[in-house]
């Protein structure tokens, strides 16, 4: 039995390249686990993405250990990108911390007795131990620690109890008591293994039928997992029997969170649930945040403020006419132009003169750089009507900051309370007809919001297949808040009987993208199968804390998409094409539209944000029916470039193509067809 | 499909309240799922609450799992007197 002791291996690779031992977090999800990370790890962590995945991992610093959190799991395996990524640090792990919900031991005992068979130096935490008093039972949890053979830690994670413990028993790591029987099957394989850190741990996987693992040391899986999991599954049952008791009647607070999670799940009551939070939602993110401080900081920060700025570092050597609105809240009262055929800087005195006409008002600047030169195009690109430096730098910054925060806020209140689970059970019905299941909701939900946001988040999507579909989906039907704004107030000039068939519209498109697409790919969506957390306050801490993480790594992955988008329409613009584009479009347009042919410009300028589409159409003089026409187009068009560009990363060059592609098909095709019956 | 014996019936025709004993999982996979939630043939559940088409919430112990409709045709069980 020498061979499979741990300790005597000489140091790890991963200990030997940074001189730090690798704490590896594992727990089944909603443990709190993130709370624990967060104690260690402090504020300061680095969210990347495993490679090859889009699986986010966290890592952060604690003493001389690199501590990682990985996806929660319900055990060590491959059936979903999540588990293949936490299953690949879980084995290059020096030691494993394994958090365990105290009420719910006999779920989560099957991993730690997972991590025990495969002899990981690791502590366990038992979390939670406020709630297992609420719920009226109790822990022994010396005999629990003389069972598994580790070092086991009561923590009450929310209120920080526990966490100096923790710490101390790190030092005290230890390999657990492991399955006789499976240890003693292991050793063929271990013998038969390469060189590798954490052999026990690889033989299990492989005995349990893991076929990357087995791979990786050129030998073949075994199909042993469903008689080792029984097994597995029957001591944690009589661990459980030994040592939990029912101490008393659970108290009021258990009651409470039995009933609302049984709410949120039965239509009756769940539908109001629903509503009162996409109110909420709505209330806060779209009023508050998105009108409110948007139009704010996007309008004064932005438009007037730092954008001239960049805008006038330009003028002094590039030829430009500076028109300037002199406005009185929205209304424009006075419009001037200067023209610097050679700069401001050239221009002493006709700059003093426009710096006295604006001094003291409130005013929109706008500049036309002369294209007559190629320096006049470039500073186009860097700092006209899309340029990088200008509109992208205001997109980000000042709209998309704020409410990627909002909704990231809301995800992550939703998530800690334990609602989304219910909330997908709820409405799983409606996406199993279009090939999804009740997961879904959150990336469509989400779309309303910001599509770019949304397809990144049809990574908690658990097949490949259906990734393509809501991805398809979001980027066909659904109008992000941008375009909403816009939406609403055409139809509210439109009249209710239009705007109930425009919904009618969008709706069907949206089943019948779900149903082509099923339909079109190769074998099934997987049903749901979904483990349902109690419903309990959310932490401000932890909702903080995600939000944070989850808004700094969007802005991370998606700024430099935004920036190319808006170089690749700058240079189109400059260029010419953008306009041979709009003029290609307009005999579509006008005959088989029967829309103005100005309405081409709008629909071309949602290609760069939908808003821009949406807006221009603001301005024309529609009948309803034609709004109704002109509405279904931009909102099945094509998403913006942005989002584009990020479902290119997401889903791959081919099918972000073919979506992007299909969809001006598709925007043009349902619109003329509506065009000729209503 | 495996056979069935005849006392027991899908899932799927449980109604809301009932106990149960899981006493056969078609599916290899949902089975290993299952067995990770602590549900196994031989364990004795409750149908929590079941949504009209959809899926049905199963509550063992104080776990609760909601098995989407497809799932439920697949698992068959023994209802037990309350």
């Amino acid at each position: 039995m020498q061979t499979l002791i741990i300790e005597s291996e000489p140091l790890s690779p991963s200990v030997e390249k940074t001189g730090k031992k690798k704490l590896v977090l594992v727990g089944n999800p909603n443990v709190g686990k993130s709370l624990f990370f967060n104690h260690f790890s402090g504020l300061y962590v680095d969210v990347s993405n495993f490679p090859g995945t889009t699986v986010e991992i966290t890592e952060g610093n604690y003493k001389n250990f690199r501590v990682i959190d990985t996806p929660g799991i319900y055990g060590v395996s491959s059936f979903n990108d999540e588990e293949r990524v936490a299953r690949d640090e879980v084995l290059s792990a020096d030691i494993v911390l394994n958090v365990i919900d105290a009420t719910n031991l006999e779920r989560d005992l099957f991993l730690t007795l997972q991590l025990i068979d495969m002899q990981f130096p690791m502590v366990v935490a038992l979390n939670m131990m406020d709630a297992l008093e609420e719920a009226g039972m109790e822990i022994d949890v010396e005999r629990l620690s003389e069972i598994l053979g580790v070092p086991i830690v009561k923590v009450t994670a929310i209120k920080k109890h526990g966490f100096d413990e923790l710490e101390k028993a790190l030092e005290n790591a230890t390999v657990g008591n492991a399955d006789k029987t499976l240890l003693h099957e292991l050793e063929p394989i271990v013998a038969r293994l390469k060189q590798t850190l954490n052999p026990i741990a690889d033989a299990v996987m492989i005995l349990e039928g893991d076929e990357t693992v087995a791979e990786r040391h050129g030998i073949a899986p075994e199909d042993k997992r469903e008689e080792i999991y029984v097994a597995r599954r029957n001591r944690v049952n009589e661990i459980v029997s030994e040592v939990v008791r029912e101490k008393s009647a659970m108290k009021v607070g258990a009651v409470i969170s039995e009933k609302l999670g049984k709410w949120t799940i039965n239509p009756i009551s769940g539908i109001p649930i629903l509503i009162l939070a996409l109110w909420l939602i709505y209330e806060v993110v779209g009023v508050m945040v998105a009108q409110r401080v948007v139009g704010h900081t996007e309008v004064e920060l932005g438009n007037k403020l730092f954008e001239p700025f960049v805008k006038h570092l330009f003028a002094t050597i590039t030829p430009v006419e500076i028109s300037v609105d002199v406005l009185n809240g929205e209304e424009v009262i006075e419009t001037k132009s200067f023209a610097f055929p050679e700069g401001t800087s050239r221009d002493k005195a006709q700059f003093d003169e426009f710096k006295a006409f604006i001094e003291g008002k409130d005013v929109m600047q706008n500049f036309a750089f002369s294209q007559e030169t190629l320096w006049g195009k470039i500073v186009t690109i860097f700092a006209g009507e899309f340029g990088a430096f200008t509109m992208t730098v205001t997109y980000l910054a000042f709209l998309l900051l704020p409410l990627v925060i909002g909704f990231y806020m809301f995800l992550a209140i939703l998530e800690d309370c334990g609602y989304l689970p219910r909330l997908a059970t709820m409405v799983d019905r409606l996406f199993t007809g279009i090939g999804l299941n009740g997961r879904a909701v959150i990336p469509i939900i989400l779309g309303f919001g910001c599509v770019t946001m949304a397809t990144v988040t049809t990574r908690l999507l658990q097949t490949s297949r259906e990734k393509t579909i809501a991805a398809s989906i979001l980027n066909f039907a659904i109008p992000c808040s941008a375009q909403l704004a816009v939406i609403t107030a055409l139809l509210t000039k439109a009249g209710g009987f239009y705007t109930l068939v425009f919904f009618f519209i969008i709706l069907s498109c949206l089943v019948a993208i779900g149903t082509i697409v099923d339909k079109i790919l190769p074998g099934k969506s997987s049903a749901l199968l979904i483990d349902l957390p109690p419903m309990r306050l959310p932490r401000a801490s932890n909702v903080l804390k995600k939000t944070w993480i989850k808004t700094k790594s969007f802005m991370q992955e998606a700024t430099p998409w935004f920036f190319i988008g808006a170089l690749l329409i700058s240079v189109m613009q400059v260029t010419g094409l953008l306009e041979g584009w709009v003029k290609l479009f307009e005999p579509i347009t006008t005959h088989w539209l029967q829309l103005p042919a100005e309405s081409a410009r709008a629909f071309v300028m949602g290609m760069v944000r939908r808003d821009f589409g949406a807006a221009g159409l603001y301005e024309l003089n529609l009948t309803p029916q034609q709004i109704v026409v002109s509405l279904t187009v931009i909102t099945l068009f094509v998403p913006c470039i942005a989002s584009l560009m990020v479902l290119i990363k997401e889903r791959g060059i081919r099918e972000a193509m073919t979506i992007w592609a299909g969809s001006w098909l598709f925007a043009f095709s349902v619109g003329g067809i509506v065009a000729l019956i209503i | 499909m495996q056979s069935v014996q005849s006392n027991l019936i899908s899932l799927r025709a449980v109604k809301k309240g009932e106990r149960f004993i899981v006493r056969q999982i078609d599916d290899k996979d949902m089975r290993t799922q299952l067995l990770r939630f602590g549900l196994a043939e031989g364990s004795e559940a409750m149908c929590f609450e079941r949504l009209p088409f959809g899926p049905v919430v199963v509550k063992h112990r104080r776990q609760e799992v909601a098995i989407g409709e497809e799932l439920t045709k697949k698992i068959w069980v023994e209802v037990i007197a309350n």
